[in-house]
């Protein structure tokens, strides 16, 4: 005999994936159009009780409680550098950091409840190209990879005695930890990734211009768009 | 009399790796004939993959490097290059989330599935069930054979295979044989590139075995029917840690009670006891999915039990920093790529011990590098050597830690039989400290030659533990664990 939530969860999880998707984009433009702190907080109140009607226990996110403190930090660093109040500069970090973890609940309750076949199943029945929903197919492949990947080399590292325990992880050592977990996952990425260009020549699925691994310089042009890029992302933030 | 037809004729072959001038093998001639089953032998690091990639046209078309020499392919039988490939990870090469779709992906008419008499064909030669799951919930004997189908559904007449046992179970390893067997008599012609598969010489139509350099020569079944490890045993030092069984009244690791289930709910460990004395060298072995690997993570102190508790030299894990944890128990990984870190090997061989301030000294590292197989290989780029030389990176820079416990969670996956067992004696050296060591493995003649004591697990369970030839050797027990070859012994030729 099933409870009221676990009818809730199934019924939440048997829902057309499409209807899942345009609800995951109607929160996201929500959370871009409310502005004041009572409907930002309206919107994620709404959208965690709807995470734990689907199942989603929030408890996982617990042990992320040290990323999340280091985002505020950083929110209110930026803004605090900005408006020079602290009191401001806390309220508007405090609303981007809410919306932040609003598109990141609805996004978990999104992926967790939907079946990425489903997904594709329900585009190809809308007439989307299924070459196109098999480009998707093959993206959201990667994702349940990168994922183990990621647990792999960090459970590889930490074997060789490098301690990654948020509790005693400092601030100034997130880079170089980060650099050390991102370097092998680059690594088994391109070979993954290697291995599924070859998987799909092998198959009779040609392309014509495939791409090569290939070790290169940085040259003028790639600083002159590297510099750019870090340039508009500190506008975006400064703004 | 008539000459065999060939498929492939390779004459005078040398390849060279990108970013190298060193030739990995050279004036290689070979010829495949049309419906043999061929294997390529070799040690590890001698080429075996890469003469198979080069065979298949993935080399140096989709890898880089440089190819000499001519692979000439017969029109009549070869349509396509690159040839169809599987991978030692089959997995890697599933390419959609459902079953139907991925072999929609070879058909020239997609919609033609339901009912295709070659797909049913396929489905009843691979003895492959679908179902309504996701290909990547399948175990890995299926993903094996759902490739080889997708494979297949090219109306392809030649299929290359890469190492393909190594990450399997015993069960899987005979359906496989068979399978290869099945193929064979269909008229398919098949390459196997491993070091591993000497199970089923008797069964191959030509062995090639390639050396150092590129020099093939070809074998016959009689003398390779055996592993290394029947043939030989593994000698104890007198002055090791592991010479002699202390019968001590503290074991060095206790295991009470250990429970663990995953956050899915599934029971990977149920109510574990075990006790490991210093001296001791203990397998574990059973099917894919037993809680074998779960096991090892959880005396590595990667994952908290449910319930119970684990004690490793009297301290409890779970009170202990990974920094200590280090110190106490190292464990080498399945698959070596997740452990490579840094730009040399070098410096990849003292990056765990300088993580737990046990720093060797720079003459033994350069003895270690010199002994165990990495010589002229100290500035190399790890990311670049091949899967079993990586491997012995890894089980090398897990030793120099000096650890009182190792772990060794599929030692064999990428390495042949005498290098691992050059490995092995390294972990029994007096040079490395190790007090116990821990084996989990598919490879019942490694556990059975180098194991004092077994552990056989089924469904999280154990099912029996006692000295390793006796357990290994009960029918009846490998039965209830789904680990006896499906054939007995004396039978299996006859099976073929």
């Amino acid at each position: 005999m099933q409870s009221t939530s676990e009818r809730i969860q199934r019924a939440l999880r048997e829902l057309d994936a499409l209807t899942k998707v345009v609800f995951l984009v109607t929160v996201s433009l929500l959370v871009f159009l409310v502005e004041g702190y009572a409907q930002v907080a309206c919107l994620f109140i709404l959208v965690s009780v709807i995470a734990l009607l689907a199942g989603l226990t929030l408890h996982s996110l617990k042990r992320y409680a040290g990323y999340f403190t280091v985002l505020y930090a950083v929110l209110f660093a930026v803004t605090f550098y900005a408006e020079r109040n602290a009191r401001s500069a806390a309220s508007v970090s405090g609303v981007v950091f809410l919306k932040w973890v609003i598109v990141l609940i609805v996004t978990l309750t999104v992926v967790f409840t939907t079946n990425p076949q489903d997904l594709i199943a329900r585009l190809v029945s809308l007439r989307f190209p299924r070459s196109l929903a098999f480009v998707i197919g093959l993206t959201l492949r990667f994702f349940p990879f990168i994922r183990n990947e990621i647990r792999r080399v960090a459970m590889a590292q930490q074997a060789r005695g490098c301690d990654l325990r948020i509790s005693t992880l400092r601030l100034y050592r997130l880079p170089f930890v980060m650099a050390r977990i991102f370097m092998p996952l680059m690594i088994s990425l391109l070979k993954f990734s290697d291995e599924v260009t070859v998987s799909m020549a092998s198959r009779g699925i040609t392309i014509e211009r495939y791409t090569q691994r290939k070790l290169r310089r940085l040259d003028r042009l790639d600083i002159v768009i590297l510099v750019a890029n870090l340039l508009a992302l500190g506008a975006v933030l400064f703004l | 009399m008539t000459c065999p037809e060939t498929v492939i004729n390779v004459s005078g072959l040398a390849y060279y790796p990108p970013r190298t001038d060193r030739a990995l093998f050279s004036g290689v001639n070979l010829a495949f004939e049309v419906g043999k089953l061929s294997l390529i032998k070799g040690r590890t690091g001698t080429g075996k993959s890469a003469l198979l990639l080069c065979l298949s046209g993935i080399v140096p078309t989709y890898r880089g490097g440089r190819v000499e020499g001519s692979i000439d392919y017969n029109d009549k039988y070869v349509d396509n290059i690159p040839l169809p490939i599987v991978f030692e990870n089959a997995e890697s090469q599933i390419l959609s989330l459902d079953i139907y779709d991925e072999l929609r992906l070879s058909l020239e008419k997609p919609d033609s599935l339901e009912n295709n008499p070659l797909v049913m064909k396929y489905f009843e030669l691979t003895r492959f069930a679908p179902t309504s799951v996701s290909p990547f919930q399948l175990s890995d004997g299926q993903k094996q054979k759902l490739v080889i189908i997708g494979l297949l559904l090219r109306q392809t007449n030649v299929l290359l295979l890469d190492d393909p046992i190594s990450m399997q179970d015993y069960p899987t390893r005979f359906e496989l044989g068979c399978l290869l067997r099945d193929l064979k008599n269909e008229g398919k012609t098949i390459i196997v590139a491993s070091d591993n598969m000497d199970v089923y010489c008797p069964y191959f139509d030509s062995i090639h075995v390639i050396s150092e350099g590129g020099v093939i020569s070809k074998e016959t079944s009689v003398n390779t029917t055996h592993s290394i490890f029947v043939r030989e045993s593994l000698p104890r030092h007198p002055e090791s840690g592991l010479s002699n069984l202390e019968e001590s009244s503290q074991p060095i690791v206790e295991c009470q009670g250990v429970s663990f289930t995953y956050g899915n709910g599934t029971k990977a460990v149920e109510n574990l006891s075990l006790n490991i004395q210093a001296g001791e060298i203990v397998g574990i072995v059973g099917q894919n999915g037993s809680g074998k690997s779960t096991l090892a993570l959880l005396l590595s102190g990667f994952l908290k039990p449910s319930a119970g508790q684990i004690r490793v030299n009297g301290l409890n894990i779970q009170h202990l920093n990974p920094v200590r944890i280090c110190r106490n128990v190292a464990v080498v990984f399945q698959n070596p790529r997740h452990s490579i870190f840094m730009e040399t090997v070098a410096k990849e061989l003292l990056f765990g011990a300088k993580n737990i301030g046990r720093l060797p000294s720079t003459q033994d590292v350069c003895s270690v590098i010199q002994k165990y197989g990495l010589a002229g290989l100290e500035e190399a780029d790890p990311v670049n050597l091949s899967l079993g030389q990586q491997k012995v990176c890894c089980i090398l820079a897990a030793l120099l830690m000096k650890p009182t416990v190792l772990v060794l969670d599929e030692p064999d996956l990428g390495l042949d039989e005498a290098t691992l067992m050059m490995l092995l004696s390294a972990s029994l050296s007096p040079d490395f400290g190790v007090k116990s060591v821990v084996v989990i493995s598919h490879n019942m003649d490694l556990v059975r030659s180098f194991c004092d004591r077994v552990l056989v697990l089924s469904a999280g369970k154990v099912v029996a533990t006692g000295e390793a030839s006796l357990v290994l050797g009960d029918n009846a027990i490998m039965q209830e664990a789904n680990l006896a070859w499906p054939v007995p012994h004396g039978e299996r030729d006859a099976e073929y």
